[in-house]
């Protein structure tokens, strides 16, 4: 198939072949004829049971989110539960319900800073630790760490180096004359929040990147040394471009990480002194102190996804559409 | 001849080092301090000492919490990958009807945040609900929909023809996926499984709403707990950090290479 | 080429079953160790709590001793990490899916808004009148307790928890450091500041407090103060709470306003940096004479002691009013034991309670917490009751200084809401003009 395809697909005016631009797998369907009865029927048994999980555990969810986004369900089971139509979400914009505008500033520049910074990191890092040998190895193990210890070590690793009081980076910046309640504080708490996630989450990006690094041609690399192309030149050039499938793929990470996860922020500050994005929010206006209004909680949950969605759909076919240009 | 470099190893090097070495040094001193050293001079070792370790050992019930960590984390993405991989394989082949109108089902799953609310009430209507099986179904789902993209992209790339001989003689769907695709498809299935399960590993959220019985966590929920009830001994928690992270740093230490060999196939270009 | 691969596949194929072998082996050893206590006859009672570390050990220590009398019932104790985070979610869990017999609580039913509806309740208050607790009307125990304790808790004419006791709020000092300075007690607002200035002047931290890991709510030590002291005493009928909610009194009110002020003030000699310093470590820093005062509440007395026992404590209200009269100490009702009407143990909560509430017991447990007690007979001695002297048990409670106000009002005293505000006004970001109205017209929005 292919080789026919190639060559009745014209070339570009450059004279560099093109690919054949086919459907793959979006195809026509061709129809399980060569499947016996048997093995249809466990075709469709993994596929309905795989399809039951994924639809109970994180659809029917999401419209439970929407249900109980018009009600003020409390979850006891002995209480009524009413329809407030749309009350929780009027309330989220009028100035009644504080902390939602909040939410959306906090989550906006956690989400821009967190993605932005993590792949300068991983790409930083994998570039360097992509090579062979021991000093690598130990790298890697070294930028993977974080993850691996699980985000509650991270967080609370982080508290005692920040301590205000006994930590050590207190005394560091003390003797530069800064001095700050850092976890405690309005003006440092989002910083350093977002660079423990950063600081966490690089590891993932690195391996990433490093398999991107990897599957590079390193004839490319040597037809560059030839043709003397600097450093900087390389990166931008040839480096970063053909990185585009890895750096799709963690931006994506990152975005919907970032949007969708609060861990982290959870066991750092709780969503306290201006680190509580919209994920943050609607747990703690459910599961919270003194609330228990899982109805709001849900509406700011759906508004979370919606948002996910308008932000990272367009971001993707963005991301998507480069690298069918840079590959194409 | 000598290749240009944008930053030098050796600043590279100081810069992993100061940034992730010596986090992970200033606990692990910390772990080794008796708490009296502490509270007079916090930033300098002082003469090593392992009471911490049995403090926090029991203090925490570390060893059955880390037995629950490696449990939920492991079922839950081996499930959620080889769940994937039986949606991945109709729609990569094309088997069934729809089979694009069910891909882009499963695309919008990597959008969907873990939403605790609604899983709270299906939770206690499906008898879910602190237990160790209820909480393991509960995190399947999201590995589910990157295991399924990434599959779809690697089997994509096998050629039909595969299937197409193998079925002609007989071969059966389950062993032909186990047998031909699952090695075929090892980089998506090990970068599924790792991504599955450093989402359950990391997650505190859900055994905080999920799980009640104490005996039933995973440590980053034992660990949280223990912070709060040992107020200013710092030395005590950072020895049950030091423990809690043992396993994990060793186990990923000898399973490194294998997770950047999976990388290295472009499992990402799809 | 293939024989590599297949190396790599085996490797592979070996760790992945050494993962698939560690969490079947996982899976078996927790199971087996997670089944245990279940013999027959024996019954499992489930308490929670969060950590206040002296009660948590008075409870344990209660616990031991009832387990000696009734072998045949083993306590469970469940805590969570701080009362107003993660214990809110460990209580609503357990409220919600019914597993735990005993929760308690550190707020109470009553009062309730004068418009009670879902909107403007507390949870507690909300599923004390949806009956997720068990009415203990009729229990021995009960009258045991002042008739105030328990109509902190009845809802119409059903008692539905057990208030064991109160804490005060104020100003807890080293007697030796007051001493060194030829220092005392001081009884007014401006002999405070004299005070503070004069440790300032000879390079003592004067005040400590810590907000970390627990939020501005921590400022109540503050606020809750200078409302009792300026404010409370304008109050109609000797209840602010009501005033404020029927509208007698308005949230713009001078007197609001200088206490805002005031405790702007009072924050300049606090540490530097107090609202990132970890609350857990309040009483262990002034035990060591970190500061010459320590503001906290009398429940963290015993951890003071625990740290230092040689340290000579002393206590006053933080005094924000000029008028000596005028300054009285904060209380509020805490730890309120209630049991779970989904609960199948009933009968051995009840038991629990009323091993809980004999005198003796008692009597263990306001020694070890520092509580000051909510039972209508009996004399008590400890710690706390030496520190705080003649203050002791005594105090404006917080049922009539303040009013329930609604969960969804833009000022609910919260920790995300109210005291962010408060903080907002010590720092300098808001005047307390700004505070104040900014609090009456959400207040009028939203009732």
């Amino acid at each position: 198939m292919t080789q026919a395809l190639q060559a009745a697909t014209p070339s570009r005016a450059d004279g560099r072949p093109r690919q054949p631009r086919t459907r793959g797998w979006r195809g026509p369907r061709r129809g399980p004829q060569l499947l016996s009865r048997g093995s249809r029927v466990t075709m469709w048994a993994g596929l309905l049971i795989a399809l039951a999980v994924y639809v109970l555990f994180g659809l029917v969810p999401m419209a439970g989110n929407v249900i109980i986004s018009f009600t003020n369900y409390t979850a006891l089971p002995s209480a009524p539960v009413n329809n407030v139509g749309f009350s929780n979400y009027t309330s989220m914009f009028t100035s009644q319900a504080p902390g939602f505008d909040q939410a959306i500033v906090a989550t906006g520049v956690f989400v821009v800073a967190v993605t932005i910074g993590q792949n300068a990191l991983a790409l930083l890092l994998a570039h360097k630790l992509q090579r062979p040998g021991r000093a690598a190895a130990i790298g890697r193990v070294l930028v993977f760490l974080p993850i691996a210890l699980g985000v509650t070590v991270v967080g609370l690793t982080w508290i005692l180096i920040f301590n205000p009081q006994e930590g050590p980076a207190a005394s560091l910046l003390s003797a530069f004359g800064v001095h700050s309640a850092f976890f405690g504080s309005a003006s440092w708490a989002m910083p350093l929040v977002i660079f423990v996630q950063i600081w966490q989450n690089a590891g993932f990006s690195t391996l990433v990147f490093i398999g991107g690094l990897r599957s590079i041609d390193p004839q490319v690399y040597e037809a560059a040394d030839i043709d003397g192309v600097g450093a900087w030149r390389r990166l931008r050039r040839i480096t970063f471009p053909l990185l585009a499938p890895a750096l799709t793929a963690n931006t994506l990470f990152a975005v919907v990480g970032a949007f969708t996860t609060y861990n982290l922020i959870y066991v750092l500050t709780d969503g306290q002194y201006g680190t509580q994005t919209l994920g943050m929010l609607a747990f703690n206006e459910a599961f919270g102190s003194f609330q228990a209004n899982l109805g709001y909680g849900a509406a700011v949950s759906v508004f979370l996804f919606a948002a996910t969605l308008v932000v990272a759909l367009p971001l993707m076919a963005l991301l998507r559409y480069r690298e069918r240009r840079l590959f194409s | 001849m000598r290749r240009p470099r944008l930053v030098s190893g050796v600043a590279m090097g100081v810069l992993v080092a100061i940034l992730f070495l010596l986090p992970v040094l200033y606990v692990v001193m910390l772990a080794f301090e008796t708490p009296a050293h502490f509270l007079n001079s916090p930033l300098t070792p002082g003469t090593p000492a392992v009471s911490n370790f049995s403090g926090a050992w029991n203090g925490a019930d570390l060893g059955v919490e880390l037995l629950n960590t490696v449990l939920y984390s492991v079922v839950a993405s081996a499930a959620s990958t080889l769940l994937g991989l039986l949606i991945a394989f109709p729609i990569a082949r094309r088997l069934i009807r729809g089979h694009s109108a069910l891909y882009t089902t499963l695309f919008i799953g990597l959008f969907l945040p873990f939403s605790v609310i609604p899983l709270f009430a299906e939770a206690r209507m499906l008898h879910l609900y602190n237990n160790r099986p209820g909480y393991i179904l509960l995190h399947v789902e999201p590995g589910l929909p990157l295991a399924v993209m990434l599959l779809v992209a690697l089997i994509s790339s096998i050629p039909a023809e595969l299937d197409e001989a193998a079925w002609m003689e007989g071969a059966g769907y389950l062993s032909y996926l186990v047998r031909v695709v699952v090695p075929l498809t090892r980089p998506a299935l090990i970068i599924a499984f790792l991504y599955g399960l450093l989402g359950v590993w990391n997650d505190i959220i859900g055994p905080v709403v999920l799980l009640s019985d104490p005996s039933l966590f995973p440590v980053t929920r034992g660990i949280y707990n223990f912070f709060g009830s040992n107020e200013s001994e710092w030395t005590l928690l950072a020895a049950g950090i030091v423990i809690a992270s043992l396993p994990v740093v060793a186990l990923f230490a000898a399973s490194q290479r294998q997770i950047i060999r999976a990388s290295l196939a472009g499992a990402l270009k799809g | 080429m293939p024989v590599k691969k297949s190396r790599l596949i085996t490797r592979t194929r070996s760790l992945l079953l050494g993962f698939l072998a560690l969490a079947v082996t996982a899976g078996g050893a927790a199971a087996c160790s997670s089944g245990s206590g279940g013999s027959s006859g024996s019954t499992t009672l489930k308490i929670i709590t969060w950590v206040n570390p002296p009660a948590v050990q008075a409870l344990n220590s209660i616990d031991a001793q009832f387990h000696k009398k009734y072998p045949n019932i083993n306590v469970k104790l469940q805590t969570a990490v701080n009362v107003n985070g993660p214990y809110e979610t460990l209580l609503q869990q357990t409220v919600t899916s019914g597993s735990a017999d005993i929760v308690t609580s550190v707020t109470q039913l009553q009062p309730l808004p004068l418009n009670p509806s879902r909107s403007n309740e507390t949870p507690w208050q909300y599923w004390s009148a949806n009956g997720a607790f068990a009415p203990l009307n009729g229990q021995g125990f009960l009258s045991d307790y002042t008739p105030a304790a328990q109509s902190a808790e009845s809802y119409q004419g059903k008692v539905y928890g057990v208030v064991s006791g109160d804490y005060q709020e104020g100003v807890f000092y080293n007697k030796a450091i007051f001493a060194r300075y030829h220092l005392s007690a001081p009884a007014t607002y401006s002999q405070f500041l004299a005070l503070c200035n004069a440790l300032k002047s000879h390079g003592v931290q004067p005040l400590f407090t810590a907000l970390g890991n627990v939020g501005p709510v921590y400022l109540q030590f503050m606020y809750y103060e200078a409302m009792a002291d300026l404010w409370y005493p304008k109050a109609p009928n000797g209840n602010l709470g009501t005033a404020l909610e029927n509208g007698s009194i308005k949230w713009t009110d001078p007197a609001f306003v200088q206490g805002m002020n005031e405790e702007k003030t009072v924050a300049q000699y606090l540490e530097p940096n107090y609202s990132g310093v970890p609350w857990e470590s309040m009483p262990g820093d002034f035990a060591k004479g970190d500061a010459a005062m320590l503001l906290d509440g009398s429940w963290d007395l015993s951890s003071v002691q625990q740290a230092n026992p040689k340290l000579q404590v002393g206590y006053f209200p933080l005094p924000f009013s000029d008028t000596a009269a005028d300054n009285q100490a904060y209380a509020q009702d805490d730890l309120t034991f209630s049991v779970l009407s989904s609960s199948p143990n009933k009968a051995a909560a009840e038991k629990w309670l009323a091993f809980f509430s004999s005198p003796s017991v008692y009597a263990q447990y306001v020694k070890i917490t520092g509580i000051s007690p909510s039972q209508a007979t009996g004399s008590y001695s400890g710690y706390a009751a030496q520190v705080m002297g003649s203050w002791f048990g005594k105090g404006v409670n917080r049922s009539v200084l303040y009013p329930v106000l609604s969960p969804n009002n833009g000022y609910y005293d919260q920790e995300t809401y109210w005291p962010d505000l408060q903080l907002s006004v010590i720092q300098g970001k808001m005047t307390a003009q700004q505070a104040a109205a900014t609090y009456a017209k959400d207040w009028t929005a939203s009732s």
